[in-house]
């Protein structure tokens, strides 16, 4: 339920009237107001917006004294323009780098010697900053975060140093990594011209050229709290997270964001369309929740430095990527929506539970077929990103088996798919899949972490948390027809990217820079 | 199906640029070890119809407690049994003294046999234990690691789910078939990701490291074994492996979960049901420390060098352990707050990656420092390293650096055993290692003990009593 604190204040004043001379009785009344929210079940999600447009998002979990506290940014690498690529990562850095109250190294301190532990990450969606503490210090974690979110200090040689880290960050984990280059060089092919084309990281020589006025930019126009939202998980009273949010975050202003511009992929360069979508400063009205949750919104991006060269892809196409490397590894991407990106929900949700079908468990069908049955894949594996911001790929991974070829394994990925297209999925399969999604769902309640991570993983996008619970419901839905259907529709060679590492030996080793 | 949800989230996002650490936490750090022993109490005292025997002890998290039993078996395995009734859930792990450290000759048999456990049981083939693992749910697995061969299940404990979960998980532990088949694929996956590791250089430089600190000593090889080892294990091997050391006197077995007193002991009853008793392997012989310091360099064509610095460490019952974990963190643990953090990284900016960490296995694991750096600063990475180390040494912490770490270390205690699986993770080294049962009871008690004088001198002990192993890849 959206808790609107405006709206449980104007029922307080009539109230107080009518018991003006029991205030006892308006005692218990204001208890039962606040109650009614908390006598929802465990599981439940309590949402409070500020006045600047922050939301705040906490779920109770009271195992033990300790608390999950994370403030997700909505921006990420696929908010980078050309030329900008890895700003985001790079400004992630830098916000452990000190502000004025907290200079450099304090902030890391403070939440170490209080017992916690902490880190950061950048995706492609959004940008987020955690900590893990003791439920009682719940406080210094929105204390350190409104802080920097306002006040961060760009110091030039602080900077200097911290790109030569990221540059050796970037050489640990991709240049040096001959999978992570296939995957890079898969994006690149596969989404040329959209936010999703370069990586995270960035391209090496966008990283060498940044100037501490980009991240100072970058930092200004996203880091607001209309653009953030913080997610708690644990030994937490939802009430007292909030007071705890108005106090340290209530105040920063907003600010408007910039105007954002949708591209859309593989249509006529004159037919691309514009959407605006500006954040609103006020609170989220219970309309806009529920639409939020009913109707997702595509969030668009600028793009206006790129030169726009989208072409309809007619066939599939193929990068290969020539590194040192000694086992050879091929990803098929097929370009797909997202439960983000379209009003055919059930389409995802079918998505979701083809990438189960092919690679969830031991009993799945990459693993019964391809790596045990005729052991043409020595690992397999599928990947669909329900939860992206905008439209993605499905992927489908594998290195071959001993005497199998690149072309081989192809084949036999190729099999499966003509499989799911031309056979009906026996309900059988289907229910061992929806017990697996049920299980996990359980299992993850485990971890602090991760449920704070399913509620911004959503929230990020636009999406509202609920949708996580009615994940497995959506799924058993699905009939075996519609998976098929998906399948037909989707895994079909004008959508198709291949990427394949071909190992080189060291005397043709490229080098990367 | 779990690892499918942890590879879902960090896909989902691609990849993490994170700005400490990657995700995953690494079991062999101490000071990770250390955040798996929380403790954790449940808020209502379940009341036991039978008594156990064996110990009852207890696991505090923060001031609430959690019962701890503890019971062997007829034939001498050790139980440990946590209840926690907060989620519907079950941790399962039995753990054998069948790690690589007994491989032999034969390098990769055990993590082999052990890789091969879920390929066939009783009558039933690969395919349909994982049918039927998956269908109710349920999460299986088996790793092998140095010291330890581990069979895992995380389970619902709706019983009849649990009940056909453990009947499965029986058969796998005491009916292993070894197919044929299965051992031909198993083997040539193995290969194949031996050869895989050869092109992670990280990987490579920790494999090396191993291999010169350890000459021709247990610990030495990789847990996946070389290639032409591999080649020449047979299924024969492996089934001698398997009867030698999958048995129940070499076994410690691991519940954490909402079940009864009674339901624990019915389980682990089943489980061992035609086991055999066996015998405990024969110990292994103490670590014998290098005569020689070693320099040793591979190539490898990358842009950047990974070192591996370092010497033997402990294990667990070393009387100085808490000074060496106190230490260990204000070196280079796992954190942003470090001494080579803060040198090799936050004012160098040489490194994304820079740490200290001891892995502690039943003899003597190393004790070393890890960075990566672009290939022509490895010099003055490497310098800068050994001035941080040797500054320790001779100069110790600051009272504030110990007074910080302390803070850390108990603090975050507390914070660390926030799940079943990290309470299951504990008992698994303090049950395989034998630690007293009030091991995580007395932990933060102990740590406040520690001094600087005490840490400045078990580490200059350490490094100055032995000779130094250098590994370099790269260009």
């Amino acid at each position: 339920m959206c808790q609107d604190r405006d709206f449980l204040r104007r029922k307080d004043r009539s109230m107080f009237t009518m018991f003006k001379k029991n205030l006892y009785r308006l005692f218990l009344l204001l208890l039962l107001i606040l109650i009614v929210p908390l006598s929802a079940q465990a599981k439940d999600v309590y949402e409070y917006n500020l006045r600047n447009g922050l939301k705040i998002f906490v779920k109770v979990d009271a195992r033990a004294p300790v608390v999950s506290s994370q403030i997700w940014y909505e921006v990420g690498s696929g908010y980078e323009p050309e030329g900008l690529t890895g700003i985001s990562h790079v400004l992630e850095h830098m916000m452990f780098q000190g502000t004025k109250r907290y200079p450099k190294g304090v902030l890391t301190q403070l939440i170490a010697v209080h017992g916690g532990v902490q880190n950061a990450m950048t995706t492609r969606d959004y940008t987020m900053y955690y900590e893990e503490l003791p439920a009682a210090d719940l406080a210094l974690s929105f204390k350190l975060e409104a802080d920097r979110m306002q006040y961060l200090l760009l110091n030039q040689k602080h900077f200097e140093k911290e790109l030569e880290v990221i540059k050796e960050e970037r050489r640990l984990r991709t240049d040096n990594n001959p999978i992570e280059l296939t995957y890079e060089n898969f994006y690149n092919t596969a989404f040329v011209g959209t936010p999703y084309q370069h990586p995270i990281i960035g391209w090496m020589k966008d990283i060498a050229s940044f100037k501490l006025s980009d991240v100072q930019k970058w930092y200004d126009q996203w880091y607001v709290p209309n653009n953030a939202f913080v997610v708690v998980v644990g030994d937490v009273n939802p009430i007292q997270v909030y007071w705890l949010a108005k106090k340290y975050f209530g105040d920063i202003p907003a600010k408007k964001l910039p105007t954002l511009q949708k591209v859309i992929e593989r249509k006529a360069i004159s037919n691309q369309e514009i959407i605006q979508h500006s954040r609103s400063a006020t609170p989220l009205s219970l309309y806009s929740v529920f639409k939020k949750y009913f109707n997702p919104e595509p969030v668009s991006i600028t793009q206006t430095e790129k030169s726009n060269a989208q072409v309809q892809q007619m066939s599939s196409q193929e990068v290969v990527v020539k590194a040192y490397a000694k086992l050879p590894f091929i990803i098929m991407g097929y370009k797909v929506p997202v439960l983000n990106s379209t009003n055919d929900l059930w389409q995802a949700y079918a998505l979701m539970e083809i990438s189960a079908i092919f690679d969830a468990g031991s009993s799945s069908r990459f693993s019964k077929d391809l790596v045990r049955g005729n052991q043409v894949a020595a690992t397999a594996g599928a990947f669909y990103p329900l939860y992206g911001r905008l439209p993605d790929a499905f992927l489908i991974t594998g290195i071959p088996g001993a005497g199998y070829s690149i072309d081989s394994l192809k084949k036999a990925f190729l099999n499966q798919i003509t499989k799911l297209q031309t056979t009906l999925v026996p309900q059988e399969e289907l229910e061992r899949v929806k017990t697996q999604l049920i299980a996990e769902k359980i299992f993850m309640r485990d971890s602090i972490f991760l449920q704070g991570m399913e509620i911004g993983m959503l929230e990020s996008i636009g999406l509202s948390w609920r949708n996580a619970d009615t994940l497995i419901q959506h799924i058993e839905e699905i009939t075996p027809k519609q998976i098929q259907e998906v399948a037909q529709q989707y895994f079909i060679p004008q959508n198709l990217t291949m990427a394949i590492l071909k190992p080189i030996s060291t005397a043709d080793s490229q080098q990367f820079e | 199906m779990i690892k499918k949800l942890v590879i879902f989230f960090f896909l989902l996002s691609f990849s993490f640029m994170s700005y400490g650490f990657s995700f995953s936490k690494t079991f062999n750090n101490i000071e990770s070890f250390l955040s798996r022993h929380n403790v954790f109490s449940t808020s209502k005292e379940e009341k036991t119809s039978e008594a156990l025997e064996g110990t009852d002890a207890h696991i505090l998290v923060g001031s609430k407690k959690a019962q701890l039993k503890s019971w062997n078996t007829k034939n001498g395995g050790q139980v440990y049994f946590v209840k926690i009734n907060e989620l519907p859930i079950l941790d399962v792990r039995v753990i054998f003294s069948a790690g690589s450290a007994y491989d032999g000759s034969k390098k990769g048999l055990a993590a082999l046999t052990n890789n091969l456990l879920e390929d066939g049981a009783g009558e039933l083939d690969a395919d349909q234990i994982a049918e039927e693992f998956d269908r109710l749910g349920a999460d299986f697995s088996a790793d092998a690691s140095q010291d330890m061969g581990v069979i895992s299940l995380r389970c619902l404990t709706r019983q009849s789910v649990l009940d056909s979960a453990i009947k499965l998980m029986h058969q796998v532990l005491v009916n292993p078939t070894f197919p044929q088949k299965a051992f031909l694929r198993e083997k040539s996956r193995t290969l194949k990701e031996i050869i895989a590791q050869k092109q992670a250089p990280s990987i490579l430089a920790t494999q090396y490291f191993y291999k010169k600190l350890y000459g021709d000593q247990v610990y030495a090889s990789p847990v996946e074994g070389y290639e032409n080892t591999v080649n020449k294990i047979t299924r024969e091997d492996a089934i001698k492996f398997y009867k030698k050391y999958y048995v129940e006197r070499n076994s410690v077995i691991v519940i954490v979960g909402d079940i009864s007193n009674d339901r624990a002991k019915q389980l682990v009853d089943t489980l061992f049901s035609g086991l055999p008793a066996g015998n405990k392997p024969t110990p292994l012989t103490p670590i014998k420390p290098k005569t020689q310091a070693i320099n040793y360099h591979f190539d490898y064509p990358s842009t950047q060098s990974y070192l591996a610095l370092g010497y033997l460490g402990i294990t667990y019952n070393n009387p100085n352990y808490y000074a060496f974990v106190v230490g260990n963190y204000i070196l280079g643990g796992d954190g942003l707050v470090s001494r080579l953090f803060d040198a090799v990284r936050s004012r160098n900016g040489l490194a994304y990656s820079v740490k200290s960490q001891f892995d502690i296995f039943q003899q003597q694991g190393p004790f070393y420092i890890t960075l990566q750096t672009a290939n022509s600063q490895i010099d003055e990475a490497l310098n800068v390293a050994n001035s941080v180390l040797n500054d320790f040494i001779v100069n110790g912490p600051t009272e504030e650096e110990l007074s910080n770490a302390k803070k850390h270390i108990t603090g975050s205690f507390l914070l660390k055993l926030d799940s079943n699986a990290d309470i299951a993770n504990a008992l698994v080294i303090s049950g395989f290692y034998h630690l007293p049962l009030d091991f995580y009871n007395t932990y933060c008690q102990k740590i406040n003990e520690v001094t600087s004088d005490q840490i400045k001198k078990v580490f200059y002990d350490l490094v100055v009593n032995q000779k130094k192993v250098v590994v370099t890849v790269g260009g």
